[in-house]
């Protein structure tokens, strides 16, 4: 009786409870590290795309500056002028003009056989 | 135990205690009690308020070509306090940015946390910069984002467009006009930073993102700009008057397609120079068509005639006699320029005769002429969206001399912009409605969606259709051979319109002798018309004998008119036979 009251027994139920409580805490503390790392790891990610998003965004405003400049009135008449660009004037004769439907003009023109006219801005007598 | 040992076990737990509590009440004060001031010394220390860069919007015309863009720039600002050493930062930033390295050392051992060294660097310098400080472990250098201001078509429409001072605020034109939709507005974020200046992304605080501008959209369309512009230099080269002005409007809508003045200047430029030059060529960078008066001149007699046809006091064949060159009017003489008998109220326009125009508004009568004045809308703004618009002179009656009378319907004694003189041709070539004359089309956000448009204003039927259609036919065969305008005379095309031969006034009284301000206004085709135009030179230079509306003004309307014509693709009409007659027209005898 005695040393049945003596003998020392494991108590498992607690010490299964401790290790759980034990082990909670680990993986709650190692969570806590690995979220807050993957935070910083996303936050030096975000920051990164802005950066990039932000330096395509000046790139983008400075090459539609550069067209802008490179296509306008002024640059283009600059260019033709140096006869980098080479154009030759389209001759009145060689303008045809093709007659919309329903205009005044389209009328006359079904009554003829000819859709297309060659015309110039000084009137030539029918 | 004993109970030595039981006191001094005691003690020491009550030591331990009584230091736990001390610690406990420190951080209770320090999280608690003094949270907000250590809070913000944590903020000031590791905290930062970035801006984020709202850019201007753009201004393109009614094809979406650009006539104002922004190109990137960087202001490059340093941080005294993260500066372990001022004068390698100096070595590498010195050159690039073109500083003197002793002036560069002295301001950035000064500490202070902002210190701009330099604005409006180009974006590649600043990279080149950037890319050094990083390769020498440099930190408390930042570039920030800006833009700087361009104008690609240079001095095309600089009036309209206008310019912006140093601290981006719109000074002339549409950029001063609708500043408020071109402004972007800035952003910001709170943040923190680590011991190594990176930004601690995860600890951002309050953000409110950028807006950027809107766009503004014209009614200009740049095409045509070019024609007037480049007709406008061929003009200048010729007369070399002291000042020129070029509008094109569409009648229908009181768009304005064109509008040029001379001089000019080159918005690009404006920055670049000191405040000296800008205020001695204030003058160039005015818009003469909206804020310079003038008296009028023969332009005028259309308002006349067509109050006088829409009150049906006379008709266009109705016969006046013009008192053969020289009328006696209270106590002075009235002149034509040549000696007419009995004229039709057509023919008065078509010679431009000042008796018969001065008969006319007899016949209308002081008040009513008056209200003709101000029904086209001459002495009140006319609304356009442009800053700096004048409203002109237009007396009332009760303030005429006798004279005035007689002077008034030749376009003396009262003074009108260039803008009201187009914008009431484009009521008589409209069916005698008189529309705003309008420039912004429309003002749309990033993505393209409408935030403000303006359709047509239509102010008031100023005259009837009637009057109107008769007064057109008056003015076709102005710019024929027998009118004043023959030069105006657009191959292809039948023209309305009406010269203006307006002497000088002198600011000390009277008029300056051999100083004309020459005009044609006119439309085309006279029917349908798709377009008006107003060419007007002050103090053309040429010969004595050929110093009049129809002579200089009329050829440089017919060589845009016929461009233009072309590029509207109008499809040509027959034309009436052609004569060697040619009339010139001068109404201040």
């Amino acid at each position: 009786m005695n040393r049945r009251k003596h003998t020392n027994i494991v108590p498992v139920a607690a010490l299964v409870r401790w290790v759980a409580v034990a082990i909670f805490l680990a993986a709650a503390g190692l969570g806590y590290v690995y979220f807050k790392n993957q935070m910083q790891t996303t936050g030096n990610e975000i920051r990164t795309m802005e950066a990039q998003l932000s330096t395509l965004r000046t790139q983008d405003d400075a090459v539609r500056a550069q067209i802008d400049r490179l296509s306008s009135h002024s640059y283009l008449q600059r260019r033709l002028a140096e006869g980098f660009i080479q154009l030759t004037p389209i001759r009145d004769d060689r303008i045809v003009r093709v007659h919309l439907p329903g205009s005044q003009a389209a009328a006359a023109a079904a009554e003829n056989t000819e859709d297309l006219q060659p015309v110039s801005n000084r009137f030539t007598a029918q | 135990m004993t109970y030595c040992a039981k006191v001094r076990a005691l003690i020491a737990c009550c030591a331990l205690a009584l230091c736990f509590t001390g610690f406990s009440a420190r951080l209770v004060q320090l999280q608690v009690t003094r949270h907000e001031q250590y809070a913000a010394l944590a903020a000031e220390k590791h905290g930062n308020k970035q801006m984020l860069y709202g850019r201007r919007g753009l201004i393109v015309d009614i094809n979406q070509q650009t006539l104002a863009d922004n190109d990137p720039v960087r202001n490059v600002v340093a941080d005294g306090s993260l500066l372990a050493h001022p004068e390698e930062a100096a070595g590498v930033l010195a050159g690039p940015l073109g500083l003197d390295e002793s002036a560069l050392i002295e301001k950035l051992a000064s500490g202070r946390r902002y210190i701009v060294l330099k604005k409006d660097v180009p974006e590649a310098t600043a990279m080149e910069i950037e890319n050094r400080l990083s390769v020498r472990s440099i930190r408390g250098i930042t570039f920030e984002q800006d833009a700087e201001r361009i104008y690609p078509n240079g001095p095309m429409a600089c009036h309209v467009v206008g310019f912006m001072n140093g601290d981006h605020e719109g000074v002339e034109g549409i950029e001063a006009q609708e500043d408020e939709y071109l402004r972007g507005h800035e952003g910001f974020r709170y943040t923190e930073r680590d011991r190594s200046g990176n930004e601690l992304v995860a600890y951002r605080g309050e953000e409110r993102a950028p807006r950027d501008g809107y766009t503004v959209r014209l009614t200009l369309d740049l095409n045509l700009q070019n024609i007037v512009e480049t007709e406008l230099d061929t003009a200048c080269a010729e007369f070399k008057p002291k000042k020129a002005i070029v509008i094109l409007m569409r009648p229908q809508t009181g768009e304005i397609l064109a509008m040029a003045n001379r001089p000019n200047f080159d918005p690009n430029e404006v920055r670049t120079k000191p405040a000296a030059y800008i205020q001695a060529h204030e003058g160039d960078m005015m818009n003469c068509a909206i804020a310079d008066m003038m008296e009028p001149g023969s332009t005028f007699k259309m308002v006349t005639a067509a109050g006088a046809l829409n009150e049906h006091l006379v008709r266009p064949d109705s016969v006046i006699f013009c008192e053969n060159g020289a009328y006696n009017y209270g106590g002075r003489f009235l002149h034509d320029h040549h000696p007419f008998g009995d004229l039709t109220v057509e023919d008065i326009l078509v010679k431009s005769s000042n008796i018969g125009a001065a008969k006319l508004a007899m016949e209308l009568g002081e008040q009513r002429f008056y209200g003709y004045i101000r029904g086209f809308g001459f002495g009140e703004r006319t609304g356009v969206s442009l800053p700096g618009e004048v409203p002109g002179l237009v007396p009332p009656p009760h303030r005429w001399s006798k004279l005035s009378i007689t002077r008034i319907p030749m376009g003396q004694e009262v003074a009108v912009t260039p803008l009201q003189t187009i914008t009431a041709l484009c009521a008589v070539a409209n069916g005698g409605r008189l529309m705003m004359p309008q420039i912004v089309h429309d003002i749309t956000d990033d993505k393209g969606q409408v935030i403000a448009s303006f359709p047509p204003v239509e102010i008031r039927q100023v005259v009837s259709g009637d009057a109107a259609r008769e007064v057109t036919e008056a003015l076709k065969g102005v710019v024929s051979p027998r009118g004043t305008a023959a030069l105006a005379k657009v191959s292809g095309f039948v023209v309305a319109g009406k010269t203006g031969t307006a002497e000088k006034i002198d600011p000390k009284g009277g008029y300056l002798p051999g100083k004309y301000i020459v005009s044609f206004c006119g439309f085309l085709p006279a029917d349908n018309p798709a377009f008006v135009g107003l060419v007007m030179l002050d103090d053309a230079q040429t010969k004595p004998d050929q110093n009049y509306g129809g002579m200089v003004a009329g050829p440089i309307f017919s060589r845009i008119g016929e461009k233009a014509a072309r590029y509207l693709n109008l499809e040509p009409q027959p034309e009436e036979p052609e004569s060697d007659v040619i009339i010139t027209d001068r109404e201040h005898d």
